[in-house]
């Protein structure tokens, strides 16, 4: 296991320290300039440039990459540009809850919808049952998820008055709900498919049919042998999903009017806020890398296969 | 005229460890030459790394160390357009008929591509590919055929007139039989014989078969846990076997007319993992002569008088001799 | 010579030919009727100025309430009109052409992308595959949409760099299949062969490795260009995807949303648009799948 760890780790830093290189690179070899957008289309060359020396602008590339992995080191994710004084850091744990809410919601509606309906579907497959999820389950991934966000807002908030239009107040679950449906919608289809095409193949093994010869009733087989085999895989899934909503959904945030971490960034990058840009990519792939890491060691755990 | 001369030939497979890199040794310190014109037949059960010499000697697989000279060049050392123009030196012929033809081109068009590597222009491909096919006894018409459409003596005919296309000296047959029904086997080897008569070409020919190499081997090597335990010629080994592995090799093949006396599986138990670090002799577990001397030294392979070479402490000892 | 042979392996893809592809048309109704759908769309996009009946980027005054409100269906206006007093069936089907055409070239440009890095890595090895790898996982620990968003926003919204980073950020996971069906055809003996008769690098990937991994490409091409208008889409709707004034469908909606308590058609329209597009594309991506290459993965 300490073998695992050793191996795994490592491999995880370097992807996020490429990570940080990346965004870093991406955000500020870019044409645009943050001191020309602070400073206001008015402002004086003079100002502009004192503006680039405040922000450090003016230093070569190299360095300020330099001078961004120190700060990093010690936790510190840069200033704001837009919103003066406040740290990026700050900022983002800040609007962390709440996406962190949406993400958690996001997920148990992925499992609570999509293996249901899988099983329901793989239970007697061709049938009718079977067709109408197929296709339930193929409309929802190609449905846009804003697309779906308006329209429950506009036929259970706006014609039957269900839930809150938009926004983040007490009692906070109701302004919730509909975001984490919504974010859940595209998952849970695929997981209904996962789920289905998973059950048949474990309905057709050797000793699932055994079981069955042993005379042991179907919703047992079904349950029991099945759907353990199943689950595993979708349980990774899940754990990777809720690393990727964890870092924000900007999509579904700016259709409801949530101040979450997305939302924080879509703002951002209207005002050209680079470290605010730079700092959410950051925690988002953060959360991504290290949502896979306990993923592979949860896997590690339970089939010592894995392990090598 | 010796054609290939291979000395302490050593090859390694990396194992993935966690921290630290393990290797496999699947062949180790392996030597032998042949002569042009002759066949020398590589024997020994799965896993004795007959196809790992293969690969190695055909750098698919980088050798870890020893030496490989074809036509008085080291092998072992050439890289990139070195390596490629070398390539038409030595040419291999492979076990499954199924699986060494590419199945998106035409039988010819898979024949094509090696004369594309020997850079023969396109233009005069197309006969020299027919002139290929007649030479290993299909009609050239078969050339705009996809292999799917070839039964397995035919295909395995089509890699052969592959490998010849760029005029090699030596022909590595990696079991190149050991997939076909009996009759077409026996049509294949005397294709194979034919060949070697007209343009002298060098074999190394692979078989778990001992059968097989009697018909076509001018020399056997037998090897086991990736060493050569007996070495000799054709006549030598198949006659007087010194080592016991041989001898229980050779009491496999199934007799004409020996009926239910003959004892089969004559080799009991299994071959150790190939990783099991072993001092001694590494066919000691098995091997019904074994002494003291067998598990602690490892028997060099030493030659007799008339040249027949075997590692073995208890060389020429038959079993049920006191050892 | 005419031995039967013994064992048929079974063979790497079976010939594919049209007739082939046809035949289990008929037994599919899902996947005729998403072809034909593509088809009409593909028509409705080219034929787009033949088919509105205004221009789509004219305003009108007549198009709007005495309000200002956008009008509804009818009243010379098939689909009512936007919050700009634009003809909305005009701006859905010169909409089509935008969406369809940043899809298909995304795509395209990822599954080349995807093709490149994961045959070079997977035939290659070393360190070559290392590095690739490497930065896939890198790519891949992105935030897709996010990443997006940033990169728009700082290199400007346009069509091109719509199209140019979709393309950045949707090849990893075609990289990482052709990557693994590469190791293992690098294995087959045909492949060993071609390196044994001393062929370029370059021509055992392009003759011997590539034809085999035709099926595999096309089908995820195919479900790609589905994805890859969904993230145009969701760029356009948060306002860094295809510029206005040229209208895209996610663009539309979210010109609609502020409306769509008084005028639902405007989400209703271009979302059905999408959902039918999206839709179809995914219908053929699993025909083909099941056509061609049964053994693939499913892909999100």
């Amino acid at each position: 296991m300490t073998r695992f760890l050793l191996r795994r780790i490592p491999q995880a830093v370097i992807v996020l320290f490429g990570v940080v290189t990346l965004a870093f690179v991406l955000t500020h070899v870019v044409p645009g300039d943050p001191a020309r957008l602070i400073a206001g289309p008015n402002a004086s060359v003079d100002t502009v440039a004192s503006i680039h020396h405040q922000l450090g602008l003016d230093r070569s590339i190299g360095y300020q990459y330099w001078r961004y992995l120190v700060g990093l080191f010690h936790g510190d994710l840069g200033t704001s540009y837009a919103l003066q004084d406040t740290p990026v850091a700050s900022a983002i744990l800040r609007a962390l809850p709440i996406s962190a809410a949406l993400a958690v919601l996001g997920v148990l509606w992925e499992a609570l919808l999509g293996i249901p309906v899988g099983i329901l579907a793989a239970y007697r497959p061709g049938k009718l049952a079977d067709r109408v999820t197929t296709l339930a389950t193929l409309v929802g991934l190609s449905a846009p998820p804003f697309w779906v966000g308006l329209l429950l807002l506009y036929v259970l908030a706006f014609k039957f008055n269900l839930f809150p239009l938009s926004g983040y107040a007490a009692p906070y679950i109701n302004y919730l709900i509909l975001p984490s449906f919504t974010l859940g919608l595209g998952g849970a289809a695929w997981y209904a498919r996962l789920t289905r095409t998973n059950m048949l193949e474990a309905l057709r093994s050797p000793y699932v049919q055994m079981a069955r010869a042993k005379g042991m009733p179907e919703r047992v087989v079904l349950l029991r042998h099945c759907l353990r085999n199943v689950l595993s895989p979708l349980l990774t899934m899940l754990g990777m999903d809720l690393g990727y909503f964890l870092g924000g959904v900007v999509v579904i945030e700016s259709v409801f009017g949530l101040p979450g971490a997305g939302k924080l960034t879509f703002d951002a990058i209207g005002t050209l806020d680079v470290p605010m840009i730079t700092g959410a990519v950051l925690f988002a792939a953060f959360f991504i890398v290290v949502m896979n890491l306990l993923v592979d060691l949860a896997y590690a755990l339970v089939d010592p296969r894995v392990r090598r | 005229m010796t054609v290939v001369e291979v000395h302490d030939l050593t090859v390694r497979y990396p194992r993935r460890g966690t921290l630290r890199r393990t290797q496999l040794t699947a062949v180790d310190a392996v030597s032998f030459t042949i002569e042009a014109g002759r066949t020398l037949g590589l024997a020994g059960e799965s896993g004795s790394g007959k196809s790992s010499v293969a690969r190695a000697l055909m750098r698919v697989h980088d050798p870890a160390a020893g030496s490989v000279r074809v036509a008085d060049r080291e092998v072992t050392t050439l890289r990139g357009g070195a390596l490629r123009k070398f390539r038409a030196h030595m040419q291999m012929v492979f076990q499954d008929p199924y699986d060494s033809l590419n199945p998106r081109l035409t039988v010819g068009d898979n024949v094509a591509e090696a004369l594309t590597a020997a850079g023969i222009p396109r233009p005069a491909q197309v006969a020299r590919t027919r002139e290929l096919f007649e030479r290993v006894g299909l009609p050239a018409a078969f050339t705009g055929r996809y292999p799917h459409q070839l039964s397995g003596g035919q295909r395995q005919r089509v890699s052969i007139a592959r490998a010849l296309a760029v005029g090699p000296q030596v022909l590595v047959c990696d079991e190149a039989v050991s997939a076909l029904d009996v009759s077409v086997r026996a049509q294949i080897l005397n294709l194979l014989k034919d060949l070697q008569e007209a343009d002298g070409l060098a074999y190394l020919f692979i078989s778990h078969d001992m059968s097989t190499l009697r018909f076509i081997a001018d020399d056997v090597a037998i090897m086991y846990q990736g060493r050569i335990v007996e070495l000799g010629t054709s006549a030598e080994v198949f006659a007087n076997p010194r080592h016991p592995y041989t001898r229980a090799l050779l009491a496999a093949i199934p007799q004409p007319g020996a009926g239910r006396r003959h004892r089969r599986g004559v080799v009991r138990g299994e071959a150790p993992p190939a990783d099991a670090e072993l001092t001694g002799c590494a066919f000691a577990p098995r091997c019904p002569l074994a002494t003291e001397i067998c598990r602690t030294e490892r028997p060099p392979l030493e030659a007799d008088a008339a040249g027949h070479r075997a590692a073995c402490h208890h060389a020429d000892q038959t079993e049920g001799s006191p050892a | 010579m005419t031995a039967p042979p013994i064992a048929e392996a079974v063979p790497l893809a079976a010939p594919t030919g049209l007739r082939r592809a046809l035949g289990s048309l008929r037994h599919d109704l899902p996947a005729l009727i998403s072809i034909l759908v593509l088809v009409l769309l593909a028509l409705a996009a080219i034929f787009a100025p033949l088919l509105a009946s205004h221009p789509p980027l004219q305003t009108y005054q007549e198009g709007l309430a005495a309000n200002g409100a956008p009008i509804g269906p009818g009243h010379g206006f098939p689909l009512g009109t936007d919050p700009n007093g634009r003809d909305v069936l005009a701006r859905l089907l010169y909409g089509a052409r935008v969406s369809l055409t940043i899809g298909i070239l995304a795509n395209g440009l990822a599954t080349v992308f995807g093709v490149l890095v994961g045959l070079t890595a997977g035939y290659l090895g070393g360190w070559v595959e290392t590095i690739l790898m490497r930065l896939t996982d890198v790519v891949m620990s992105f935030p897709i949409l996010l990443f997006c968003i940033a990169l728009i926003s700082v290199t400007g919204p346009s069509e091109r760099n719509v199209v140019i980073v979709i393309a950045l950020i949707y090849w990893t996971t075609l990289a990482r299949i052709i990557r693994s069906q590469v190791l293992s055809l690098r294995e087959r003996e045909f492949v060993v062969a071609a390196r044994t008769m001393g062929l370029s690098h370059w021509r055992i990937m392009r003759k011997h490795l590539f034809p085999h991994l035709v099926p595999t490409i096309i089908v995820y091409a195919t479900l790609g260009v589905a994805s890859s208008i969904l993230i145009e889409a969701s760029l356009s709707f948060l306002g860094v995807g295809v510029p206005v004034p040229t209208p895209s469908w996610g663009q539309m909606i979210e010109q609609g949303k502020e409306y769509f308590q008084i005028a639902p058609w405007l989400l209703f329209a271009p979302g059905v648009c999408l959902i039918v597009t999206v839709l179809a594309f995914n219908l053929a991506g699993d025909w083909l799948r099941d056509l061609l290459d049964p053994t693939a993965p499913e892909r999100r």
